[in-house]
């Protein structure tokens, strides 16, 4: 029974909907009242409406969507709710396949969402007070309308004003002065081609012009004009815009004198983006108005048009148009007043431009002078951020608009300042600070907890991470000095990386048997990754030769026998290294020492790092025999030349590209080796104890011996 | 865009939700308020990718690199602290399904952190003031954060200067930076690979993108303590002597100190005197092995206080009796613990999967940028020799059987068949003394057993042939 009610319900609803094909109030007030009267199908109702804004055809999605307004503002409550779930959807749907008016009526529509109108006066102020529907699904369609009215800035602004001739007029006015502009400015410096094109342009909008005070034309035909004219203007004014900060640029450097060149900056700067801002049409919205951003790019270009031609009784530079210019300009009406009464007619455009930036320049400049000898103004320092913020912008204005875009981000400002507090806090405060001690426990302390200064000190949770200051953009660690130790690590990252991709799908890499206690206990760990100390891979497994040195078969690099390491010709030598952050670090473990020799056939097996290999044409038994008796004699080259040319591959763990001989004490630099496409260190080698010396020092100790 | 916009999307991503910014790739921007966690939980075998937009953020210590992809493929939950206001940018691969973000709330955790924060910088102090840094023993229940503040600390102590703490985990059922089934130590000196759940590579012949590290592993192989206390603490002091003779060695070391992750020990049910006797013993064993100067208990508050379970009371205890010797060296502290806010409750079921995680990346390596090749070795019957550590059912029996020794395996099918057996450095025909006193020298996964045939097939992670070894069967087994 209540289903067959149901239906009937429910088809009379759609029918109704189904007539809807025109902007009809009538119909809209009746399908309010409707669904008012069969509340209890609410959800069907709302799904029926919003199968009517989907469906139908784009002209008359609008009116749907009317519906939807009016049952919500009349019935509310279920259906706000209801409606709420696809709202956001729905409305970005219908809003981006509609046309411009439409989409202006949408727009319209979802102000009186945001701020329901004021229709019962005094008499309910709280219901007026609340936005219509749910603040996250209206905050969902202004961000989608503001993304929307950026993108189609220019649609909307075509929308707007309707084309009429004396408008038309005005635009064209604007073009051809901006032309001159250009011309006067590319003419200075000498761009002839830019020059010859400007004036056509000029000659061929003098004759448009001619044309429409001629005759009467079709709205179309305006319209199409308009559009064009919409376009150059967009055009013309981006590239005259260019022009002008150029030239301001060269004015500045000719206006400032010396002395004052440090005070005066700032008003002046001020005072040139004042007039580049109200020169341009471009919008510079400041967010107030973000629900209607048309309306605004429509204002403002109205601002400007009126302004400029002196045609409208708004003031020439309205205060509102920047915020930036917002306390200057409202402290000076007599200076702006003034501007005012320029004769326009007589003026040319262009001199017209240039007395207002004189005008401009003069009041703000007379402003700020007798601001300055009345002790009435505050001058930042030089170290402020106003005076950076302006170091910063006088070095890069291309572009206004740039110019705000430009600024650093809040964060990184942010960022600065807690760098600055955290420097504050040196290492020796925090050792000597009476904070964070452990106190030793008795069994009678019962409070524990104090034992620890449970402090939130936020200082020290900074310095924690900002002692160091120069993080690395690749892994996050952290450096002190940007110049040399960051600058290491990010060249072993480099070189990491490049070892990385060259290895991919070239070499097999698999894990390494694990250290024995001993091998462990000796492995040095600022050495410990270096991979070319305890590596050994299956080229050195596959060589048959091998194995006659191995005293366990499998693994290879544990072949070191202690005592010999006391044979070595160099030990006398190798003293413990005090430094243990040193790269030079002693690898006291003979095991290092050998398996480095390991690693020579390690990354390529026809490689042979040590080139007197090459030369030499040593048989294989050879390459081997010298590398594992490594630790009773050391290999011989035959030639000198021969030694000039050996070379260690820095290993993966060298933060350092550069390395002191252990013996000379001469740093080693590392260069990359084409051959190798890998970085190392020229005429050098590493010794059994696994310090890196040249290789001549090394050979001529060895002679002497 | 014009300037009013830009101001506006500051101020609705200031009120902390998430926004839909860039409506394609599923991409999400969320913005950290300073001093905030974000937990992430990930589903099996999803991906989710993250990028620091600015600020600082942290996980579990080590801080991210801003505008770098980080990658999540098999660790399901993790967390982001930002430390400054952080801005990050996430999304899913070829998963509809999008991972669980809770926020902690804030209150609770901060106090934690501050807590951790100072603990830190008290240890630092100590690092910086005397020669012998801190060995910090942290100890505490089941799922009270235990590993994660070890990980915390460790990451700290690198940051301000290189220390090099050594990282000591004495809890079998953990593989970090190894397998699971061993006690480890590890030297930390560079920063944690956050996206691996075992913390990062170890000992590998190629490079990686983060210095892979050198444990010193000792196979348990049991996963349970108490089904051999004695065994566990012998393979206990075995490691502290090879950690303290390395310890002895390196002055940087020493000044570094360690952190001790231990297992919770209490946390059997039905847990008899005979077995809380081991456990004391266990844990007056570890502070004066590894001569323990702070002791940091990790407490659930809870509003019954069940003292048969508290660790603070053992220790007091201990410290009173055996320990009172040192005992004015020890400083101890108390971290409580809000459950649910400090720590993430995990179930065995994640457990297991991270001990899978820690096998595979044992031998495969993590598929993202480190990839490694195992190989396949068969052997005969004859040729293995391998043992197995002795189960006690109950504590009694254990208490009958003096020696915590190992007992030979049958090598057939039903023992073997897809088992984990670490490789000693115990030559293969030594007796069971020298096997369970020898360190490990890697790990095996026994693939194939053919009893008709005498033949086994073992995945071994280097290339070359089955170490002429003796092997340890521990209770761990994998399957591909």
């Amino acid at each position: 029974m209540t289903n067959k009610s149901e239906n009937v319900v429910l088809k009379e609803f759609s029918s109704m909907l189904d007539e809807l094909t025109f902007n009809s109030g009538p119909i809209i007030a009746s399908l309010a009242k409707f669904s008012e009267e069969h509340i209890e199908y609410s959800q069907q109702i709302v799904e029926l409406v919003e199968k009517k804004i989907t469906k139908s055809v784009p002209k008359q999605k609008l009116y749907a969507i009317y519906v939807l307004d009016s049952i919500c503002k009349n019935v509310g409550s279920p259906y706000t709710i209801y409606f709420s779930r696809n709202l956001a959807k729905l409305f970005k749907s219908t809003y981006l396949i509609v046309d411009n008016k439409t989409r202006q009526s949408l727009i319209n529509t979802f102000k009186t969402w945001v701020i329901p109108p004021n229709t019962g006066g005094t008499n309910d102020p709280t219901s007026n007070t609340y936005p219509l529907f749910d603040q996250d699904v209206l905050k969902n369609i202004e961000n989608f309308l503001i993304r929307a009215s950026a993108l189609h800035e220019r649609q909307i602004k075509m929308v707007t004003p309707k084309p009429t001739i004396p408008l038309l007029l005005k635009e064209i006015d604007r073009l051809i002065m901006i032309c001159n502009n250009i011309v006067n400015i590319t003419a200075n410096n000498g761009s002839a081609t830019q020059v010859e094109k400007t004036n056509a342009k000029i000659i061929l909008l003098q004759e448009l012009r001619q044309e429409l005070l001629k005759r009467e034309l079709p709205q179309e035909a305006l319209k199409q004009v308009q559009d064009q004219l919409t376009q150059n203007f967009v055009k013309e004014q981006k590239y005259s815009l260019q022009l002008q900060q150029q030239q301001q640029q060269q004015q500045k450097l000719v206006n400032i004198s010396p002395p004052s060149s440090q005070l005066q900056q700032f008003p002046l700067s001020q005072a040139n983006k004042n007039i580049l801002f109200s020169n341009s049409s471009i919008p510079i919205n400041n967010g107030a108005n973000i629900n209607a951003p048309a309306v605004i790019n429509n204002t403002s270009d109205e601002f400007s048009n009126n302004g400029i031609f002196g045609m409208s009784q708004n003031p020439l530079f309205p205060s509102t148009n920047t915020t930036a210019n917002n306390n200057i300009s409202s402290t000076i009406p007599n200076a702006s007043k003034a501007t005012d009464t320029i004769n326009i007619s007589r003026t040319s455009p262009e001199e017209f431009i240039h007395q207002l930036q004189e005008n401009k320049i003069n009041n703000l400049q007379k402003l700020y002078n007798s601001l300055k000898e009345n002790d009435l103004l505050y001058i930042p320092g030089k170290e402020s951020i106003v005076g950076l913020c302006n170091n910063y912008l006088s070095s890069n204005s291309i572009d206004s608009i740039d110019l705000i875009k430009n600024l650093p981000p809040l964060e990184l400002l942010n960022n600065l300042v807690q760098d600055s507090i955290s420097i504050k806090l040196d290492l020796n405060a925090f050792i000597n600070s009476s904070n964070f001690q452990l106190n030793n426990w008795t069994i009678n302390n019962t409070n524990i907890d104090t034992n620890i200064s449970i402090k939130n000190d936020n200082n020290y949770v900074q310095f924690l991470y900002r002692y160091k200051p120069c993080k690395c953009s690749m892994c996050g660690k952290r450096y002190v000095t940007k110049s040399t130790e960051l600058n290491e690590h990010l060249d072993w990252h480099f070189r990491i990386n490049k070892k990385l991709k060259n290895n991919r799908n070239k070499v097999l890499q698999s894990r390494n048997w694990y250290l024995n206690d001993d091998e462990w206990i000796h492995t040095p760990n600022s050495n410990n990754n270096d991979t070319d100390a305890i590596v050994f891979n299956d080229n050195s497994v596959s060589n048959g030769g091998m194995n006659e040195y191995n005293n366990h078969a499998n693994v290879n690099h544990r072949l070191f026998d202690k005592n010999l390491t006391g044979n070595l010709s160099i030990h006398g030598l190798a003293q413990e290294n005090p430094n243990p952050f040193s790269f030079t670090r002693i690898n006291d473990t003979a095991a290092a020492a050998a398996t480095s020799s390991n690693s020579d056939n390690n990354n390529n097996n026809n490689s042979r790092k040590r080139s007197f290999d090459h030369n030499t044409n040593i048989r294989d038994n050879d390459f081997i025999t010298p590398l594992h008796n490594v630790n009773n004699k050391k290999h011989r080259p035959d030639k000198i030349q021969d030694i000039n040319l050996m070379f260690e591959v820095i290993p993966d763990s060298s933060n350092s590209m550069e390395i002191e001989c252990y013996m000379c004490k001469d740093v080693i630099q590392g260069i990359y080796n084409e051959d190798e496409g890998q970085w190392v260190w020229p005429n050098c080698i590493k010794t059994d104890d696994g310090n890196y010396c040249h290789a001549t020092c090394y050979y001529e100790i060895q002679q002497n011996q | 865009m014009s300037v009013g916009n830009i101001e506006q999307a500051g101020s609705i991503s200031t009120d902390y939700h998430m926004e839909d910014a860039l409506n394609n790739n599923n991409e999400h921007l969320i913005t950290i308020p300073r001093e905030h966690e974000l937990k992430f939980q990930l589903l099996p075998d999803q991906q989710l990718i993250i990028e620091i937009v600015y600020g600082i953020a942290e996980i579990f210590g080590t801080e991210l690199a801003n505008n770098i992809k980080y990658i999540f493929n098999n660790q399901d939950i993790f967390s982001i602290y930002a430390v400054d206001k952080t801005q990050l940018k996430w999304y899913t691969k070829e998963s509809a399904v999008e991972p669980m973000i809770t926020q902690s709330p804030n209150s609770a955790y901060a106090e934690y952190k501050i807590k951790i924060y100072n603990l830190h910088f008290a240890l630092d102090k100590m690092r910086f003031t005397s020669s012998q840094g801190p060995n910090v023993l942290v100890i505490g229940g089941k799922n009270t954060g235990k590993t994660t503040l070890c990980k915390t600390l460790v990451s700290y102590a690198i940051k301000v200067k290189n220390f090099t703490p050594l990282y000591v985990n004495l809890n079998p059922t953990d593989g970090i930076f190894t397998p699971p089934g061993c006690l480890s130590a590890t030297t930390i000196y560079d920063i944690l690979d956050v996206t691996a759940p075992n913390w990062g590579q170890s000992a590998t012949t190629g490079v990686t993108t983060i210095p892979s590290t050198q444990p010193i592993i000792k196979n348990f192989g049991l996963e349970y303590i108490h089904t051999n206390y004695s065994l566990y603490n012998t393979i206990l002091s075995q490691l502290s002597i090879v950690t303290n003779s390395k310890i002895m060695k390196d002055p940087l070391l020493r000044r570094s100190g360690c952190i001790i992750d231990t297992p919770s020990l209490l946390d059997k049910s039905d847990m008899g005197a005979n077995e809380k006797e081991h456990v004391n013993k266990i844990i007056s064993q570890i502070i004066k092995l590894y001569n323990v100067n702070v002791i940091v208990i990790l407490k659930e508050e809870k509003d019954d206080e069940d003292n048969s379970n508290n660790y603070e009371e053992i220790i007091k205890q201990q410290l009173t009796s055996s320990l009172s010797s040192i005992k004015d060296s020890i400083s101890l502290l108390t971290l409580p613990i809000v459950k649910k806010s400090n720590v993430v409750e995990i179930d065995d079921v994640y457990k297991r999967f991270l001990q899978r995680v820690a096998i595979r990346d044992y031998f495969y390596g993590n598929s993202l940028n480190t990839v490694l090749s195992p190989y396949t070795v068969s052997s005969s019957f004859n040729k293995l020799t391998v043992w197995e550590p002795v189960v006690y059912n109950n504590d009694t029996d254990e208490d009958k059987n003096e020696e915590p020794k190992l007992e030979p395996v049958t090598v057939n099918a039903s023992n073997l068949q897809h088992a984990i057996v670490a490789i000693t450095f115990a030559e293969r025909n030594a007796d069971p003394d020298t096997v369970l006193s020898s360190s490990i020298m890697g790990f095996g996964l026994i693939n194939e057993v053919n009893d008709t045939r005498k033949k086994l097939r073992i995945l071994i992670p280097v290339p070359g042939q089955m170490p002429d070894k003796a092997l340890i069967l521990t209770q761990y087994r994998y399957l591909e």
